[in-house]
Formats: C-alpha cells, structure tokens, sequence
C-alpha cells in the first residue's frame, strides 16, 4: 500500500475509533428491557384482538390508552369492556388484482395513510414522536425501517376490509426480504 | 464487484467464531445472547451514527437510534442469513446508517463544523496530541460532506462495503455510489491538503 495512503488510512480509523468513546454502561440493558417492554405491549394488543373487543389500532396512543384502561379495569375502578377509541371509518383503498411487490407498498401505505394519521404521520403536526420511529407514512421508505414484528402488528391492526390484501403485502415484503442476501429489510 | 473494497474496520473483518451460536441464541429470544452481541458491537453502532449525525447537528438523537438499531436487528434475527455469508456487524451499520439519515430526512440538518464533532466525542483525548490534531482534521472535512456523501464515504472507506452493498444500504443506483465517493474523497483530498500531501482511497472510478 501507498505509504500516503496507510497514512490517510490509519488517521480515519483513529478518528473513528475517537467516535466509539462514551457508550452509557446500562446501554445494553435499556436494549433488552425496550424489547421486552415492546413485546409485552404487542401480547396486550393480540390478546384484545383474538377477544373479540374493539381494534386496538397500530398506534402507540391506542395502545396506551388500551393498557390505562385494562389496568384501571383490573383494579375495579372500572367495569366492564373497554370502549373503543373514537375514530372516522376508515377510507376504502382499492387494490390492484395482480399487484407487484412495488404496488403492494404503496397500495398499503395508502391504507397505513387513511388508518393511521396523524400519529404515524411524521409530517402531521399532530404526529407522536414514538410512533413515526416506528412507522412514518411520510418517509419514502417506509418499510425499510419496520421489523417482521412491526409488519406483523400492522397486519394485524388494519381495518376488516384491508386486513387480508395487507396480509398479502406482507408476505410479498417479507418473501422479498428473505431472497437477500443480506436482509437489508430490517 | 470491486475487490479492492477497504478492509478496515469491525464491519469489515471476520465474525468472531462464537457468532453464529449467538445469533442462533439470540433468535430464540436468549437476553444473554442479545447483551453480548449488543455489548459486541455498542461502540461500533454509536461511532457511526455520532459520525453521520454529530456534523448535522444531532448528535442528540444519537443514543435513541442506536437502541432503535439495536432493537430493529435483534427483532429481525430469524430472518438474518448467516449461512449466505451476511456479517451481523455489516447489517447493524447498515440499519445504523438508514436510521440516521432518515433521522436527517425528517429534521433539517445543518452544515457542521469541527466543533459539532469534536465536542461531542472529546471522550478524554489528549488535546495537545498531533493525532488529535489531524482527527481534527478529519472530522473537519468529513463535517463539510453532506449526509448521503458521508454515509458513503463511511461505509466504504470504514466498514469495507463493496459498491453494490453501498448502493443496497443507501437505496440508490451504483452510478450515484461511485459520484457519491469520487466526490467526497476529492473533498477530503483538499481538507487533508494543507496538512500534508496523502490521499483517500485509491479505486478508479
């Protein structure tokens, strides 16, 4: 190698190993309770699901307000099924009948659209910070940044009309994600 | 193809023998198995998000996206393919890297400077030495990029990606790849310059 460019090479590694200092100690910690926090929240939300109650929603808010009330619920402060969170009927999405994989994104972030603004919405002024990190209608890319586990929840939170052709979108992202090489899925 | 991709940093070397078993572990929801592949690559993780986001401004967001990093891979560990050659440490500082410029995406970013970076990863260097003189530098010229030719220029010439895997990461074509780089490395060729005749990379475009 160029003697010029080992130079160069060693002072951009050491610049970036100037980058790695002050990792907080708990780091790892805070990781692992998040995942677990996430998948406590998700086991709530299937659970209303599969009783029948009302659709708890993919976002965040609904899902809070879910788990004040169950808790509130199970301390006999309140009686009976939790209410549904108001919401409009949601806006019919058409879909295409042989649809690329292309198309299924954006048949279904149309739907994630109509269904889930203005939290998931990172443009919206009413958008909740937590909830645009874990899906943002706006982002161009949208889908590159929610897990199997995301998708999943999705899925699951759409309204009865689009449940089945967001399945199918679904399935096409996640098939995708498999070919790779590398899952750059995430 | 290139084969003279830069083999330089942790994303770039060999997976340490006893990662496969993690990944495996850690796919069945082994906390054990997550905190040594957290504890593994932290620092890698930060020092790339820091080194997007410190010249724009948000070094802030820093330690929230690397948990969402973190978080996302770990979530996603069924569906990695070790056995088809994917390195865990590649495809965290590619979630790291999508993060952070998303991150700049949806908030304005700045025009850095020196200082942004420096001051956020002071980290207990020596202030008088030479080398921290020349990260200065560095960092410097690295802060005058705009965040996709940093992201690049990062994942090239620190982590070792080849081109195609640049272009997959960053979600743009090949051709905007090599600009991208051919472009930042003319810029860091100047900022170094004045320091002391060296160059950056050494690939044809």
């Amino acid at each position: 190698m160029h003697h010029d460019d080992a130079h160069a090479d060693a002072t951009l590694r050491n610049w970036f190993a100037s980058l790695e200092a002050d990792v907080p100690e708990d780091f790892a910690d805070s990781v692992i309770s998040r995942i677990e926090r996430d998948d406590a929240a998700a086991t709530r939300a299937a659970l209303a699901r599969r009783g029948g109650g009302p659709r708890m929603g993919f976002c965040l808010v609904s899902a809070l307000a879910a788990a004040v009330v169950a808790a509130l619920v199970g301390r006999g402060l309140l009686g009976g099924e939790a209410a549904a969170p108001p919401g409009a009927p949601s806006p019919v999405v058409a879909w295409a009948s042989d649809p690329t994989l292309t198309e299924l994104r954006e048949q279904a972030v149309a739907t994630l659209r109509a269904q889930c603004t203005p939290c998931h919405d990172g443009t919206h002024p009413e958008a909740v910070a937590a909830a645009v990190k874990v899906l943002d209608v706006s982002d161009p890319h949208w889908y590159a940044a929610m897990s199997e586990h995301d998708l999943d929840v999705a899925a699951a939170s759409v309204d009865d009309d689009a449940r089945s052709q967001f399945g199918a979108y679904v399935s096409a992202e996640l098939a995708a994600r498999r070919r790779g090489a590398i899952d750059l899925g995430i | 193809m290139d084969p003279g991709a830069p083999q330089r940093f942790a994303a770039s070397r060999g997976a340490p023998a006893d990662e496969a078993d993690l990944i495996a572990r850690a796919s069945g929801g082994d906390a054990t198995a997550y905190r040594r592949l957290i504890e593994r690559y932290e620092r890698m993780v930060f020092a790339q998000l820091r080194a997007i986001l410190a010249p724009s401004g948000r070094g802030d967001a820093v330690e929230d996206l690397a948990q969402d990093t973190f978080v996302r891979a770990l979530r996603a560990l069924p569906r990695f393919r070790l056995d088809r050659g994917a390195k865990f440490s590649t495809w965290l500082v590619t979630i790291a890297t999508r993060l952070a410029l998303n991150e700049l995406r949806r908030t304005a970013w700045v025009v850095g400077t020196v200082d942004t970076v420096m001051d956020d990863v002071d980290g207990g260097n020596d202030p008088s030495s030479q080398s921290r003189i020349v990260g200065r530098g560095v960092a410097a010229a690295i802060a005058s990029l705009s965040p996709p030719m940093r992201a690049a220029f990062l994942l090239r010439e620190l982590h070792g990606f080849e081109y195609a895997e640049i272009a997959e990461a960053l979600d743009v074509d090949l051709g905007t790849v090599k600009s991208r780089l051919a472009r930042a490395r003319q810029r860091l060729r100047e900022a170094l310059a004045d320091d002391a005749p060296r160059s950056i990379g050494h690939e044809e475009i």
